[in-house]
């Protein structure tokens, strides 16, 4: 449907804005180089404060960066305003034109195209029917939920064939509930539509369920690109092992290389765990370990204090000190299996390989 | 009675001052409550500053120093001085002294406007003209007449700022009305007193008619 699937290449963005109480400059994104592919679907995430929304404002052309160019489909965009650029944003607040009716708000972007109208209606109401909205075309805005609203907004937004959907948290005024399904349906239909997506989020979960890759950024700088599960599993640092899903972290030293593997001393104990990069032979390092990926046995790799033990349903969640650190386990399917009490001492136990040191 | 106690032509002196002068002051809030809102600049907090004075300062008070203002021209140059004793510097008075409600409610309506919205349209390839036209204009457009009728209810029953300031070249229906009550004729200051109410009220009621039919209500005239 899209008429050309455009990628977007980021050549060292930097943005630097004034502290408004101390009048200092400081870098909202800095030196920051990336390449979204045609068609993917990618996700900046990162705290609040970390830049993605000001990235994303960029590509827009809402803000100009400092330094640096942006190249959508391969042409410099920098000197462009926002109506000439070859993107469509959806907005947090959705920011619907509360005078028009949702017929009027799709078609705006058609209109300023100068189409005629029968191809305008036909557009409208080909894409309402996508994003599941046939048959309330007549509506106001104000009488449509969140949900619908961002559909509006959606629709709105893929109707002009953009190049480059942008996503700015659109899901983050909806209900948990909501966000979840509005979130398989944002993936559906950038599929169905086969174009290039840039969204941000602070939400993991988010990202993770809907992207091709994930950027992570901290304090205006890349932390990490990398599919969801390169992510996951294989986290660059502290930062970003942290900000996806949970993270243990346990001081060790790096003995040897064995068959592409490190071994790891950790809490007297040896463990055989994967690199991101190579860590040399002796160097201090820290183990990642995810909560889920633990458990709680008589034997294992070193002894530890349980000091809260609840039942969750699907899983038992331990609270366990190793000397000073706390840790926390996720034991899944605890059925049948053996249940430690607070107090007790018990084995930490993991598959080798589901460690992972940084 | 219209003629007999020149009814007729206060009426209409009064009406049609006020009807210029409210326009007027609609436009004027409108631009300087945009500038304010959505432009940035060194001055911008002055003029809201100023564009409020009139409201602090008492009616008579603003009278008097019109008059001594003009009455010699601007700081007794005779520059302007032209002015004094005619309409026009009635409708300014007019205007001064209702702007500052106008540009109140122009700056919160402007206000209430999302950043985004704008943004959006901004976003789908609308010029910043045409989002001005398709998207703040409308938007507005209700703080807008409520401004122009607010103007033109305040000037057509302004009293205090411009009873000193009145020539006997123009006959305001107020002023008529304050003296035929100091002269106890309070009969014929009821009847003025009485249609003074009427045009009054009928014009809050043009003006809910008028945005009831251009207002937000496309929906109304679609279905």
């Amino acid at each position: 449907m899209a008429k050309e699937k455009k990628g977007v290449r980021l050549e060292h963005i930097s943005k630097i804005y004034q502290d408004p109480k101390t009048h200092k400059d400081f870098y909202a994104v800095r030196d920051t180089s990336l390449e979204i592919e045609p068609g993917s679907f990618v996700t900046l995430l990162g705290p609040s404060g970390c830049g993605k929304t000001t990235t994303l404002r960029m590509i827009a052309g809402f803000e100009s960066p400092d330094e640096g160019e942006i190249y959508l489909g391969g042409e410099p965009i920098n000197a462009l305003t926002p109506n000439k650029r070859d993107t469509a944003m959806v907005f947090q607040s959705y920011a619907l034109l509360p005078h028009y009716n949702i017929f009027d708000n799709v078609a705006y972007g058609l209109k300023l195209r100068k189409l005629d109208k029968e191809t305008i209606r036909r557009k409208v109401m080909d894409i309402l029917s996508l994003v599941g909205l046939e048959g309330m075309e007549a509506r106001m805005t104000n009488q449509l939920s969140g949900g619908q609203q961002q559909r509006v907004a959606l629709a709105r937004a893929l109707v002009i064939e953009p190049g480059v959907l942008l996503f700015d948290e659109p899901l983050s005024n909806l209900d948990a509930k909501l966000r979840v399904t509005m979130r398989t349906e944002i993936r559906r239909i950038q599929q169905e539509a086969g174009i290039t997506a840039v969204y941000v989020t602070h939400d993991q979960s988010e990202a993770m369920a809907l992207s091709d890759r994930i950027i992570i950024m901290e304090k205006g700088v890349v932390s990490q690109m990398g599919t969801p599960q390169e992510i996951y599993y294989h986290p660059k640092n502290r930062f970003v092992a942290d900000f996806i899903g949970d993270a243990n972290f346990l001081d060790g030293t790096m003995l040897r290389h064995e068959g592409g593997d490190g071994i790891v001393s950790v809490a007297g104990a040896e463990v055989r765990v994967a690199e991101t990069e190579r860590i040399a032979d002796g160097a201090a390092t820290t183990v990642v370990l995810r909560p889920e990926s633990t458990a709680l046995g008589d034997e294992g790799f070193f002894p530890v204090r349980v000091a809260v033990s609840s039942f969750m349903g699907a899983y038992q969640l331990y609270h366990v000190l190793l000397g000073d650190t706390k840790l926390i386990i996720h034991e899944y399917n605890p059925k049948g299996k053996k249940v430690y009490g607070a107090g007790e001492t018990a084995y930490v136990r993991f598959e080798p390989g589901s460690a992972h040191c940084i | 009675m219209f003629t007999k106690y020149k009814g007729l032509k206060a009426f209409r002196d009064s009406f049609v001052l006020s009807l210029i002068a409210s326009p007027i002051t609609a436009l004027l809030s409108m631009i300087i409550s945009y500038l304010v809102v959505k432009r940035r600049f060194k001055a911008k907090s002055f003029i809201e500053a100023v564009s409020m004075l009139a409201m602090a300062v008492p009616g008579t008070v603003l009278g008097v120093g019109y008059i001594r203002g003009f009455s010699g021209g601007v700081f007794r140059t005779g520059f302007l001085q032209g002015l004094y004793g005619t309409g026009a510097i009635l409708i300014i008075v007019f205007v001064v002294r209702s702007l500052p409600t106008g540009t109140r409610s122009g700056i919160s309506a402007l206000r209430q406007i999302d950043k985004s919205i704008e943004e959006s349209a901004y976003d789908m390839g609308a010029d910043s003209f045409k989002v001005f036209m398709t998207v703040t204009l409308p938007l507005i457009k209700d703080s807008f007449l409520s401004g122009l009728v607010t103007a033109f209810v305040r000037s057509i029953t302004a009293i205090s700022a411009i009873i000193l300031l009145v020539t006997p070249a123009y006959l305001l229906i107020t002023v008529q009305i304050n003296e035929f009550a100091e002269k106890g004729a309070f009969s014929i200051a009821c009847a003025f007193a009485t249609i003074l109410i009427l045009i009054t009220y009928g014009s809050v009621l043009l003006m809910n008619l008028v945005m009831k039919y251009f207002g937000t209500s496309r929906k109304i005239r679609e279905e």
